[in-house]
């Protein structure tokens, strides 16, 4: 027990006093339980699921694990870059004072690289999507399983997909954009090191996300059977995320690190949209191309007859 | 859940238990953002401060392995982002807090040591603690606000116990100077005050 004075007293009954003048702000807790959970949802995305796989992998590659890991923890595919937007979480808006004047966004040069400029916030896409209630499934029981969604959707995730995809997990969450919360159900497919994610809605809520998958990024339609599919291909910054010792969390940075190619093939069947979709390093070669996207949607419809 | 102790409880937030997490948020809330703002002088910048703090919780406290030291481990958390939001908001956050009433009475040249015995003593109080260096004003909240010993400051700051108690004196030597309390004795450096006693 500490003994105080009475200048020792003083000090804390000023700092008491102080502190009285502040009230526990009304729905912090509210703002705490979404961000823990879009921060569970990127995890979601799959690439945690990497890191695990990759575990098992020779020691080769646990530089590669590491990168994905620094990537992955930060980058918000599904939260509109947070420093675009100031409509989005309390975690983005704090981003959001550190350049408030500008934005990052990822620019193809003529040599098709793309580098990261930094433009005035009003040019950047504007994307107001945040991603919540994401639910792993995770375990073989469950996978085997239709989930509640896919029964609510009407459809089937299949176990796996041409060329040796397997499923590997399921994720259900919502999304939370400028209108209304969607369900969007999530398989997770793994080939070796590489990840595709397949993602069901009744509604294009990626069109609302820094995925960039508008209009101005379609660059193709393939035709499948009756079924019109659309080719997008963009980029998007990726920030790097300092991790604090001790268990402490971390925080992501305010500069990309790099930037992230995103290619993906979206349709609909019967009011229910479909994208398979896959990120990777500008840097590397990725798996999902255009035919490759074709065959898989095929067998998608074809497992959803 | 609220009856069970809370080691019992954090073990729950340990297997992802929303619930006992929500009861920890609940116990510790109000005392955090209270911390948060005595430190950077700003209520919003402590809101986005405790929000993050509660996020890292949740998603550190698996390796938490003495449940036992949360208090001291959530206090660690809570400085670490406050130091990280002040460092990215320098000097933006750092407002006077004293309305223009208060800023009168204070540049009233009346006898300090009278002014300590009326109800300014607290508002020079509040400016004397305000004025201080960040350092110096962490160690001042966790010690007289948070009631931490020295050694949990010191774990919460990861730095020596010396170090701590060096910090607590020269705080109070200059709230003592700012404040223009005469009244107290000349103290060794390094010493603490013999008021206080540390257990």
């Amino acid at each position: 027990m500490k003994e105080f004075d009475s200048f020792d007293m003083k000090i804390k009954n000023s700092l008491e006093q102080k502190a009285e003048a502040v009230m526990l702000p009304q729905h912090l807790r509210e703002k705490i339980v979404i961000d823990i959970q879009s921060r569970s949802s990127h995890r979601s995305t799959g690439l945690k699921l990497v890191y695990e796989k990759m575990r098992e992998m020779p020691k080769k590659y646990e530089t590669i694990l590491r990168m994905k890991k620094i990537a992955t923890a930060t980058l918000s595919l599904m939260i509109a870059a947070t420093i675009v937007s100031l409509t989005v979480s309390e975690k983005a808006r704090v981003w959001a004072k550190e350049s408030i004047e500008s934005a990052w966004i990822a620019v193809k040069g003529e040599n098709g690289t793309y580098s990261l400029q930094q433009v005035p916030v009003e040019k950047a896409p504007n994307y107001d999507t945040t991603v919540t209630g994401t639910v792993m499934i995770g375990t073989k029981t469950e996978l085997d399983k239709k989930n509640p969604l896919e029964t609510e959707l009407g459809i089937t995730l299949p176990q796996s997909l041409p060329d040796n995809w397997k499923i590997q997990d399921k994720a259900v969450s919502k999304t939370q954009g400028n209108e209304q919360i969607k369900n969007q159900l999530e398989g997770i497919y793994i080939k070796g090191t590489n990840q595709l994610n397949l993602s069901v809605s009744k509604d294009e809520w990626w069109k609302n996300t820094s995925f960039h998958f508008t209009q101005e990024n379609r660059v193709k339609e393939i035709k499948i059977g009756d079924i019109t599919t659309t080719w997008y291909h963009t980029a998007s910054p990726r920030y790097g995320y300092v991790e604090l010792k001790d268990g402490g969390g971390g925080y992501n940075t305010n500069k990309p690190v790099g930037v992230d190619v995103v290619d993906g093939l979206s349709w609909e069947v019967n009011g229910v949209n479909y994208i398979l979709w896959e990120y990777h390093d500008q840097t590397k070669q990725g798996e999902l191309t255009p035919e490759l996207a074709a065959k898989m949607a095929e067998s998608v419809m074809e497992a959803n007859k | 859940m609220g009856e069970l102790d809370e080691v019992a409880i954090i073990r729950h937030c340990q297997e992802k238990d929303m619930n006992a997490f929500n009861v920890l948020y609940e116990r510790y809330a109000m005392k955090t953002v209270r911390t948060a703002f005595l430190i950077t002088g700003h209520r919003q910048l402590a809101e986005d401060i405790v929000q993050e703090t509660f996020v890292q919780c949740y998603t550190s406290i698996h390796k938490l392995k003495d449940p036992e030291k949360f208090q001291t481990w959530l206090y660690k958390i809570l400085v670490r982002n406050c130091w990280h939001f002040l460092s990215r908001e320098k000097k933006k956050y750092r407002t006077d807090f004293l309305d223009d009433a208060m800023e009168e009475q204070l540049k009233d040249p009346i006898n300090l040591y009278e002014r300590i015995d009326t109800s300014d003593e607290y508002l020079e109080l509040h400016r004397a603690i305000d004025q201080l260096s960040d350092p110096l004003r962490e160690v001042i909240v966790l010690f007289y606000f948070n009631d931490l010993s020295i050694k949990e400051i010191s774990i919460v700051l990861d730095c020596f116990e010396n170090t701590v108690k060096t910090r607590l004196h020269k705080a109070r030597k200059k709230l003592e100077k700012d404040i223009g309390a005469t009244f107290r004795s000349e103290q060794k450096a390094g010493e603490i005050n013999e008021g206080v006693r540390f257990i």
